[in-house]
């Protein structure tokens, strides 16, 4: 017997963000596999509707057999049942759009190379899926290229964000049962496998990444419905600023892919670049450009540990940085600013999006969303406030939230546990998952085929609480 | 190497197993000792551990490695049977029970039979229906109430209610639920509560069921129409959509129907509301009211009434005190910072007051006996000996009670805190000021002119007047006193008063002398119409109460409060001397003055009483001393004792004896009953007074010096 209470089925772990999809292992301390979760396709040329019927439920069976060439548009070929059952199951996206797919490509280096009309999307939106055959070649990819498994063979357990729907998770059940023929299946709450990996039966899950920020009490490994706070602020938002904030001041950021040479120039110079003749869809280009604002996010951003001072502030050391097109700059005050916008997002947003007037800083979302929990529950709530996702890895973003919590009116005692581990942090909900599909405890738990036989799809929903 | 076993071998000796082997002694930990305790003082090894390197083991590559196998294993704690594959050692026993099976525990809850139900868990509130749901949570969620509230939905939406219904096999039936409802409860609520709940009904039916209830749903909403609730309405509103869907489709969900016209959508946000609310304290009350009413219900035999007990108590529940308990909890959490810090600073100020007033009484009592202690003594004492007015020396005992008032004031306060508060003592009553003034004076005559700050400062307007007045020429004193019926700016006075007791130091007797002179006018107020000295006793003499004023009894009090309190000890001494008195055990006509002189009465008692003990103490060891030791050696102890008891009495209470100096003259003048009554133990008294003057404080002006002088002498 395993020394922990571990008992090791070769569970698969798989955990899909809306901008990391994280696989492995269970039983292991870090994903084998980290890639965006964003798709690409080249959009076919247009053909008439009876071919593109075809070349549809096609990419599909194709994707069933592991079979990804064959999906260049034109070939007829059989139409299997289970493809059919999909179809019908993913009927809620307009088909037309669906239509235009051709190849998909997954992963970091399928994506990053250009490639002419390629376009590219992430298939959630507000911790939802939409896209569910974007969907369906993630786990492709996850299952057979990375992970290079047989899903025959090993239970699966995939995390959901706390306020998936009912539809989506029996569409997961049926996914995970027809197509890939999982013998087991699970689906676990990620605030919860979050507090798990901390360590914690009870917490408040604050989930901050790129789409959006969420905070969830957790309850002995439940999630409290009623306590689930959410906005859509999160890293992408921010690098929106960025962006936005370098086009004002006249610099333009050209990612790699663009730039043929380039030679260095001194600092706050124009750059001295050549660029490649790479015409590429708008979402490509867009997707590029925020990888280089998030790499510009991770070397050079950072928060402020107290309240904005702008003395403080500009007594800071600059850091500088160089943008793959060679300008350079040293960043002082303006690193900290766009963090800033966590904490006051209604005084600090620029040109705000007309849903993002209501925004409100992360303090109070927290402290929300504990006080619609029970009033005896909530001083646990605060004493562990567990904090995951990539956008709070700024410095200072853990000591900025303490001394924020600290300050509001209220007699808690607030402790903050944010793991000084980037993989850690990132990967938070993987590893809850990593760990309790590998107890033995656990076992029992699973959704076998047999019960999903007898029950259908919906059994997720007694199961899976 | 030679072992150990070797050299016994040579020697031919018994192999040493049994001495070399010390069975590990496992000594018991006597019971009343705590581990740590008797691992300290235990017989013991040390606890440092001493482990000899090891070096690291060699590997083996005789023994076989441990063989693992990929097993497949059966979950007996599964409905089905489930295999899944894992790692086991190959010797171990493949049919073996899966190993964490044991760690699954299920709840235990008390279940009901509906005709248990029918019979005694009814209540109007709460559908059977609703309680079937309430128990399935509390089953699922393992009586995890945080959980039980947040998942709490009745009826449950369509969507889980129909992952109820295929899955945990007990199926709400909205028809039943209705039926019962209207079996169940009482006419008059009926109206209400089919109402209420018949459109969620219609809602959350599943849709193959929908067609087959719309009809009598509708049915029961027009009954239900003139029963002009909300509820109603909505309903009336609803059937007709209901309709629609019910013709329209065949198998939509409610969730496809949402985008169908606005109306109902509308509708459902309306049949939304009508859902209850339950909060955490119903829930929990109706879990235990219903385990409370199975308890007594099933263990109605006697011999379980101890267990049955137990279980009730374990299981009581007060919903009102629990959603009370709530709210506080939520008022003390919502406090902003500043009103945390108000509170704290708040009960930091209680705090402070609360133990001010204790020293404060204590010191006032032990004042208070000090003064009286003097009062008793001054005229017939060498403290009137010393003055120069001596026998016309009359101390007004009201004075006598203000002067501690006052520097209990005082000292709670900083001293610049002292104009206002020396004023308003001082500024109405001329005689309280006139009294003070002989106290300051003789304070600072007694040697403590630096100490008695306090004492100065309190007596400060007119003490500092007198003092100087009376050292000074009568100019001067007219000066002052006009100075007194302004009411002078207490600090400058009182530096002054500080000032001139410091320069006077030399002259101290005279000063003091006039100043009790001068305090004999206020005195005089309160007893006996003596020489009216200055024109101010005249006004003092009108108003004969002013002397309580001092005490400013915050908010309503009872005369009686003003009482000066005995201690409690001394009530029955101080009732038996009231009798020998032939006084009663209350005045029997109150009035303010009556009072006055009954209190005076009283503290002279209890003052006397103190005296008599002391002096028997004193006249005890001096006895004994005297038994010990030879005439020469005991008169020096003797001396010796008093001089230390005096030197100690004025430093420590340097204000004390300066009031005590002041007040005297006017004790016995007080004391008219007393003193015709006391007779006899006043000649014990007259015996006893030097002990007593060098135990308990230099008396006047001169003693201190006195006290010094003889001290050197003797020396």
């Amino acid at each position: 017997m395993g020394t922990y209470g571990g008992d090791e089925v070769a569970a698969l772990v798989l955990s899909v963000g809306h901008t990391w999809t994280q696989a492995g292992y269970a039983g292991e301390d870090t994903p084998k596999a980290i890639f965006p979760t964003s798709v690409g396709w080249v959009e076919s040329p247009d053909q008439d509707n009876d071919d593109e019927d075809t070349a549809m439920t096609d990419a599909k069976d194709n994707s069933i057999n592991n079979k990804e060439d064959g999906a260049e548009g034109g070939q007829a070929v059989g139409v299997a049942p289970v493809a059919g059952t999909n179809g019908e199951a993913s009927s809620s996206q307009p088909a037309a759009k669906k239509k235009k797919r051709g190849k998909y490509y997954v992963g970091d280096n399928e994506i990053c190379c250009w490639k002419r009309n390629m376009e590219i999307k992430s298939p959630m939106k507000d911790g939802l899926i939409e896209d569910w055959d974007a969907l369906e070649q993630i786990w492709d990819h996850a299952f057979y290229k990375r992970l290079r498994s047989t899903p025959a063979e090993h239970p699966l357990i995939i995390t959901e964000s706390a306020w998936n729907t009912r539809e989506i998770r029996e569409k997961f059940t049926e996914l995970a049962f027809e197509k890939y023929e999982f013998p087991a299946f699970f689906v676990a709450k990620d605030a919860v496998m979050t507090a798990f990996a901390a360590g914690r039966p009870h917490a408040l899950v604050v989930d901050s990444g790129g789409d959006l920020t969420s905070v969830v009490p957790v309850y002995d490994g439940y999630v409290l419905r009623k306590g689930i706070k959410r906005q859509p602020l999160g890293g992408d938002v921010l690098s929106e600023q960025i962006l936005q904030q370098f086009q004002e001041s006249g610099i333009d950021i050209t990612p790699q892919y663009l730039v043929a040479k380039k030679s260095p120039v001194e600092v706050g110079h124009k750059p001295n670049v050549v660029l490649r003749d790479r015409p590429a869809t708008r979402s490509f280009h867009r997707n590029m450009q925020m990888r280089v604002i998030h790499d510009y996010k991770e070397s050079v951003c950072q928060v402020f540990e107290t309240a904005w001072d702008d003395a403080n502030v500009n007594s800071r050391p600059q850091k500088p940085y160089e943008f793959p097109d060679g300008y350079n700059y040293n960043f002082a005050a303006e690193r900290f600013k766009v963090p800033e916008i966590m904490f006051n997002p209604k005084e600090l947003l620029k040109q705000p999006t007309p849903e993002q007037e209501n925004l409100i800083g992360l303090p109070q979302l927290i402290f929300n969303s504990a006080q619609a929990c029970d009033i005896d529950f909530r001083p646990t709530l605060f004493s562990n406030v567990v904090l995951t996702g990539g956008n709070t890895l700024f410095p200072g973003f853990a000591d900025r939230l303490h001394w924020e919590l600290n300050n509001m009116p209220h007699s808690y005692k607030v402790k903050l546990h944010a793991p000084g581990n980037t993989v850690e942090r990132k990967c938070g909900s993987w590893l809850g998952g990593s760990i309790i599909a590998s107890l033995g405890t656990f076992h029992q738990l699973w959704i076998s085929r047999k019960e999903y036989e007898e029950h259908g799809a919906a059994i997720v929903n007694k199961k899976c609480l | 190497m030679a072992t150990g076993s070797d050299v016994r071998d040579i020697f031919q000796l018994k192999p040493a197993s049994d001495q070399v082997k010390r069975a590990p002694r496992t000594e018991k930990k006597p019971d009343g000792i705590s581990r740590e305790l008797y691992g300290l003082i235990g017989n013991n090894v040390s606890t440092v551990a001493f482990n000899n390197p090891a070096y690291k083991p060699k590997l083996n590559l005789r023994t076989k490695a441990v063989s693992w196998t990929w097993r497949p294993f059966v979950n007996p704690m599964r409905d089905d049977d489930m295999v899944l594959h894992h790692w086991q050692k190959t010797m171990t026993d493949p049919n073996e029970e899966y190993f964490f099976s044991r760690y699954n525990k299920i709840i235990n809850l008390q279940e009901y039979t509906p005709e248990e139900y029918t019979k005694h868990l009814q209540d109007s509130d709460w559908t059977m229906e609703e309680t079937a749901y309430l128990w399935d949570l509390c089953r699922r969620f393992d009586l995890r109430w945080v959980l039980i509230q947040d998942r709490y939905e009745w009826p449950p939406r369509e969507e889980d209610a129909m992952a109820y219904r295929t899955i945990a096999g007990v199926v709400p039936k909205p028809e039943s639920s209705a039926q019962a409802q209207s079996s169940l409860s009482s006419s008059s609520t009926d109206a209400v509560t089919t109402s209420g709940a018949a459109p969620s009904n219609a809602m959350d039916t599943t849709p193959d069921s929908i067609s087959t209830q719309i009809q009598p749903n509708g049915a029961t909403s027009t009954l239900s129409t003139p029963s002009t609730t909300s509820d109603a309405t909505a309903i009336a509103s609803l059937t007709p959509a209901a309709g629609a869907t019910s013709s329209t489709s065949v198998a939509t969900t409610p969730a496809e129907a949402t985008p169908a016209p606005a109306s109902v959508v509308v509708k459902k946000e309306e049949v939304d509301v009508v859902r209850k609310v339950r909060t955490m304290e119903d829930l929990k009350a109706r879990y235990y009211a219903i385990n409370r009413t199975l308890i007594r219900l099933r263990m109605s035999d006697s011999s379980q009434a101890v267990e049955k007990a137990q279980l009730l108590s374990s299981m009581a529940y007060d919903k009102n005190r629990e959603i009370e308990r709530k709210k506080n909890l939520e008022i003390l959490n919502t406090r902003t910072p500043e009103q945390i810090e108000e509170e704290e600073a708040l009960y930091l100020e209680a705090r402070r007051i609360d133990q001010n007033e204790k020293k404060i009484t204590k010191e006032r009592e032990s004042l208070l006996r000090l003064l009286n202690l003097r009062d008793m003594y001054g005229p017939g004492g060498p403290a009137s000996a010393g003055l120069s007015a001596g026998g016309s020396l009359v101390g007004g005992g009201g004075s006598g009670i203000i002067i501690p008032s006052n520097s209990i004031n005082i000292s709670s306060g900083p001293s610049s805190a002292l104009p206002g508060k020396g004023s308003t003592p001082a500024t109405p009553v001329t005689p309280t000021a006139a009294g003070s003034a002989a106290a300051a004076a003789a304070a600072s005559a007694g040697g403590a002119a630096a100490s008695s700050n306090a004492a100065s400062a309190t007596a400060a307007p007119t003490a500092a007047a007198t003092t100087t007045a009376g050292s000074g020429s009568n100019k001067k004193r007219k000066k002052n006193t006009k100075q007194t019926e302004d009411s002078t700016p207490a600090s400058a006075s009182s530096t002054k008063g500080g000032s001139s007791s410091n320069n006077r130091r030399p002259s101290n007797a005279s000063a003091a002398d006039a100043a009790t002179a001068t305090g004999n006018g206020g005195a005089s107020a309160s007893n006996a119409p003596v020489a009216a000295s200055s024109p101010s006793s005249a006004i003092a003499n009108a108003v004969p109460a002013p002397v309580k004023k001092e005490k400013l009894t915050p908010g309503a009090y009872l005369r009686s409060q003003k009482m000066t309190p005995i201690v409690s000890t001394k009530i029955a001494r101080v009732q038996a001397t009231l009798a020998q008195l032939g006084m009663p055990y209350k005045p029997n006509m109150p009035t303010a003055l009556v009072m006055a002189k009954w209190d005076q009465l009283q503290t002279n008692i209890v003052t006397l009483l103190d005296l008599k003990k002391h002096v028997d103490k004193l006249e005890n060891d001096l006895k004994v001393n005297k038994l010990r030791q030879t005439g020469g050696k005991g008169a020096n102890a003797n001396a010796g004792a008093g001089a230390g008891a005096g030197g100690a009495a004025s430093s420590s209470s340097g204000t004390a004896a300066g009031g005590q100096g002041g007040n005297a003259p006017g004790s016995l003048g007080l004391l008219p009953a007393s003193s015709t009554g006391l007779g006899g133990t006043d000649g014990d008294l007259q015996n006893t007074h030097y002990g007593v003057k060098r135990e308990g404080a230099p008396d006047d002006a001169s003693t201190t010096g006195q006290i010094k002088k003889k001290k050197s002498r003797k020396e």
